[in-house]
């Protein structure tokens, strides 16, 4: 238990699970007063805040190549202004960006801690997140769309616009309102130069396509992060960590199942990465619950373990997952 | 960088306890006295009172942010953001939107260097939502400034609520009105001393 405590994840958990709606606001503040009456801890701000956004991102699980360019950012904003300065040339501060990878491997994840870097770099006003797809851009009928794109930008200024799916607006072709939508964006990253980043966000190959069927957008967005699926290795070790910090454990056979069925899920594009691992676990908590909750006596040892059979029955029964990936 | 750290004095408390209102009386309070500058405009604070009659719920769950300055002698400005926060509901509501605005307003207090945690007489003493207000003002106090505010003292029950804030916790407690500015101006004196620790 005690571990869990210290566990320097453990605020980010909350919150997670807080806006998740796993946990009531009520939950929620009486967990952040025991985390605090045993840890001091990562998110309370220290003057130099920086490195609280670094600390957090390296925290996750994989994201070498990730990991490194947003040090490079973040040396690069830094580098700047010490230029700046002294009165030296500098180079102009365009942050917006294209992330590409499958579903759950940790873009916007990577998107919201990104905005906290750049607040505490002092580049961003706000350093918040607003998540955008196609439906919120794009209107219904003409002059609708400019409006409900500006309305995003709005909400967006002084943080992040994170557009998911963002190959979509590209869709249905010249008449489509989703180039209005598109248009009225690089507008406003023009008009709000310092006060917006928008990132694009979607699969690397409908990303790709996209960047070259529309070339101006290309030079508008330097930065490109591509987030690879997770390895088996890296998918375990979400996992483990979904576990801790829900004080439940597996036993041996169950982690061996585990490894098993995250392997016969197939290739990653098709199940959700992390999303799958989350699935697996929450389902396996609550066939745990129905196997023990007639029984009289339970151990905290009986409460907290997961067996192989509760990680099997959800899979087999009601996992959209289930069965035949591995043919 | 430049100017020192910047405060980040977040106002939290549960919806329709007034905080949005408390945030422009605040400001117009800081506007008023000398060595403060206040970075948001006149007609900025007109939508934020224009925002609060189509009603808190309507909006994003996002923080509002306002900025000003108090200007000591001799020295770098102290930078203030005034963080106004989506309101809590407890028990929360069915709503996904609820439990993100909800993780907003978390993010905003563990982030915040200082704490106005704002309570209300339209709330009864012993329903559920003074547990959540409790356990967020000792959090809140246990590791930065904070000051508890109960807004809307012109109603009937504000005096036992006062009374009750005093009892669950040490913590500082003004009784304000941001609609008659009852208070207020202290309140911006007493922020500015404790939460900043910049007299002025």
């Amino acid at each position: 238990m005690v571990d869990l405590l210290r566990d320097p994840m453990n605020l980010e958990h909350i919150l997670l699970d807080l806006e998740a709606g796993r946990l009531s606001p009520l939950q929620a503040a009486r967990l952040l007063n025991q985390v605090d009456a045993t840890n001091s801890s990562r998110l309370v701000p220290s003057g130099d805040g920086e490195c609280d956004a670094v600390a957090e991102l390296n925290s996750l699980v994989g994201l070498r190549e990730v990991k490194e360019l947003v040090q490079e950012l973040r040396a690069f904003v830094i580098v700047q202004r010490r230029r700046a300065e002294r009165g030296l040339a500098t180079e102009p501060l365009t942050l917006h960006a294209v992330f590409s990878g499958n579903p759950g491997t940790g873009k916007t994840t990577v998107a919201r801690i990104l905005g906290r870097l750049y607040r505490d770099l002092g580049v961003l006003a706000k350093g918040h997140l607003v998540e955008v797809e196609r439906a919120d851009l794009v209107g219904e009928y003409i002059g609708h769309t400019a409006q409900k794109t500006r309305e995003q930008v709005r909400r967006a200024l002084g943080g992040i616009l994170f557009v998911d799916e963002a190959y979509s607006l590209a869709r249905g072709g010249e008449r489509d309102f989703g180039k209005e939508a598109i248009d009225t964006l690089v507008k406003a990253m023009e008009d709000h130069k310092d006060d917006l980043v928008v990132i694009l966000a979607g699969y690397r190959g409908e990303m790709e396509y996209f960047l070259r069927s529309n070339p101006g957008l290309r030079s508008r967005f330097p930065i490109h992060i591509h987030f690879p699926d997770y390895t088996l290795a890296e998918l375990l070790a979400i996992a483990d960590l979904m576990l801790r910090k829900r004080q439940y454990r597996l036993t041996l056979e169950a982690k061996q199942m585990l490894a098993q069925m995250l392997r016969s899920a197939g290739p990653a594009v098709s199940t959700g990465n992390a999303r799958l691992v989350r699935n697996i676990i929450e389902r396996a908590i609550r066939r745990q619950a129905v196997r023990l909750v007639d029984l009289e006596h339970l151990t905290a040892e009986q409460l907290m373990t997961i067996h192989v059979e509760d990680l099997c029955h959800g899979w087999r029964t009601d996992s959209p997952h289930s069965g035949g990936r591995a043919e | 960088m430049v100017g020192g750290r910047i405060h980040r004095i977040a106002v939290v408390g549960r919806s329709e306890t007034g905080k949005t209102l408390l945030v422009v009386a605040l400001l117009k309070a800081l506007s008023r006295m000398r060595g403060v500058r206040v970075l948001v405009n006149v007609e900025e604070l007109r939508q934020i009172r224009y925002l609060k009659v189509g009603g808190a719920r309507e909006r994003p769950p996002v923080v509002e942010e306002y900025r000003f300055q108090v200007h000591k002698s001799r020295t770098d400005p102290v930078v203030g953001h005034i963080v106004d926060t989506p309101g809590l509901q407890e028990p929360p509501g069915r709503r996904r939107e609820c439990f993100r605005a909800a993780a907003v307003t978390f993010r905003a207090l563990l982030e915040a260097t200082a704490v106005l945690y704002v309570l209300a007489p339209t709330l009864h003493p012993g329903d559920q939502g003074l547990n959540l207000d409790q356990e967020l003002i000792r959090y809140a106090s246990g590791r930065r400034p904070t000051l508890v505010v109960v807004n809307k003292c012109d109603l009937p029950g504000a005096a036992e609520l006062v009374r009750w804030a005093r009892r669950v916790n040490r913590t500082p407690v003004r009784a304000v009105s941001a609609l008659t500015s009852e208070g207020i101006a202290e309140l911006a004196q007493l922020m500015l001393q404790r939460l900043l620790r910049a007299e002025v």
